[in-house]
């Protein structure tokens, strides 16, 4: 069997089997959603990364634990989102910390392409550092559902699989989520305005 | 900032004053995740009711701003991530060879477990740990240099390389192995001087029973005493000359015996004389 055109479950499959290569194809396939999850929630590029690898590498010792009876990406999902809380909970991000080191070190990274003007390049990044600081300033539980919907176009019935909570606690959390988020970026707004 | 200094810069009770109950709709909504029916419902609803459809916006807004900062994020992620490497174990084999094929999970090593103790410490802890370590470290390698470390008007001084001090014998006296004599001369000689002090103790023993003899006799028949000078002295006086006088003071025996004792040759000036 051809892992570029088997399901994620058949590929789990033959890794179980022995195929050391099927695993490899289960993490193309998911490794720029899964970062973009971490990242998401973590706010660092560093820690986004570190992050993904250890979703990968728990993945892979625990493929036995796989029972099949949930997708392998909502069971990824559900790693992934474990190993951030358990990294914040660690103290190894520190959220506004660690995003003012991001600002200092990699706030260039937002940088709109180069035909942009000078000011709009500026508008763009600030507004970027604005929206990150708001997705991190939220509760890890009012976060996790924001990025996965967001990030990951989850739908809420799999989002409250992944998290294992009911379908109308996705949509409660997923409500307050974007409304402190919009009460974050009209405060920014209103400083900027200020300026 | 806080969700009290949200409303107290924001004006909060305009985000608070939402007059329906429908948020889980609005939501659904949103997303595009209703049924036929709940969409034509809300958005009837919408057409009526201002603050729904206000928030509707806003939170377009947001989604439209968090979807932006995503794909910027995306763009200048390093792809692939080359988890190769991280997928290899500590020797090199491939994960799957040491794990997947594996019916039980490695265990953690007490190692692993102490260093994830470690890193969750407090600072305070493993700042703590670090200096107890490196006092110990300081004090091991003293001590194998053997340093001397000495504190006087000159300050702090180190000083290494300090030779073991050795309590020397003192070289007037041999022992018996150099002083060339045999066992079994010694213990002749002991023997032999042991004999001796038995017989100047006997001695001394019969001088002891003389003495008391003579001083009980004393005792019995009383020195006359002329009227004399000696008259004026008081009977007290009197008895505790007569009393006095004979006995030699007990002192004064036991300064004898130890001169006797110091009479006594010692062992190693016998050895010396034998050898």
């Amino acid at each position: 069997m051809k892992t570029a055109t088997a399901s994620d479950e058949q590929i789990v499959e033959l890794a179980l089997a022995g195929d050391a290569d099927a695993f490899g194809e289960i993490v193309r396939r998911w490794e720029r959603r899964i970062f973009a999850l971490t990242f998401g929630m973590l706010g660092s590029f560093e820690d986004a990364r570190d992050a993904t690898q250890e979703t990968f590498i728990a993945a892979y010792r625990n493929l036995r634990g796989f029972r099949g009876e949930a997708k392998v990406s909502s069971w990824l999902h559900r790693i992934a989102i474990n190993q951030c809380i358990s990294r914040q909970r660690r103290g190894r991000v520190r959220r506004e910390s660690s995003l003012d080191d991001e600002t200092e070190k990699g706030g260039a990274r937002f940088i709109t392409p180069a035909h942009a003007s000078p000011a709009r390049t500026a508008e763009r990044g600030e507004r970027a550092e604005a929206v990150r600081r708001a997705v991190n300033a939220l509760q890890p539980e009012l976060r996790e559902v924001i990025v996965l919907k967001e990030f990951e176009d989850m739908t809420f019935q799999e989002i409250a699989d992944a998290l294992d909570v009911p379908l109308s606690t996705v949509k409660s959390r997923l409500y307050t989520a974007l409304k402190q988020l919009r009460m974050r970026l009209e405060v920014h707004g209103m400083e900027v305005a200020r300026k | 900032m806080s969700e009290h200094e949200f409303n107290q810069s924001t004006g909060g009770a305009k985000y608070r004053t939402q007059q329906c109950d429908r948020a889980e709709q609005l939501v659904a909504y949103l997303y595009g995740e209703t049924d036929p029916e709940e969409t034509r419902s809300y958005t009837e609803h919408l057409s009526a009711c201002a603050p729904c459809r206000d928030e509707m916006a806003a939170f377009r807004d947001v989604r439209e701003e968090v979807r932006v900062w995503q794909a910027e994020a995306l763009r200048i992620a390093p792809f692939p991530l080359n988890l190769d490497r991280a997928l290899t174990s500590d020797d090199g084999a491939p994960v799957s060879d040491s794990y997947i094929n594996r019916d039980v999970a490695r265990p953690r090593s007490v190692f692993a477990a102490l260093r994830e103790f470690f890193t969750l410490s407090p600072l305070w802890f493993q700042t703590g740990t670090v200096a107890a370590t490196l006092a110990v470290c300081a004090l091991a390698a003293f001590s194998l240099a053997r340093t001397e470390v000495s504190w006087d008007n000159d300050g702090l001084a180190f000083r290494t390389g300090v030779p073991t001090r050795v309590i020397t014998e003192d070289s007037s006296v041999k022992g018996i192995a150099e002083s060339g004599v045999s066992q079994q001369q010694v213990d002749e000689l002991v023997a032999k001087h042991t004999a001796e002090l038995n017989v100047l103790r006997s001695e001394l023993g019969r001088k002891e029973e003389l003495l008391v003899a003579a001083q009980s006799a004393g005792d019995s028949q009383p020195e006359r005493v002329q009227p004399s000078d000696a008259s004026v002295q008081s009977r007290p006086d009197r008895r505790r000359q007569s009393r006095t006088l004979p006995r030699r003071p007990r002192d004064e025996q036991f300064a004898r015996v130890d001169a006797d004792d110091e009479d006594l040759p010692r062992l190693s000036d016998l050895l010396r004389d034998v050898h």
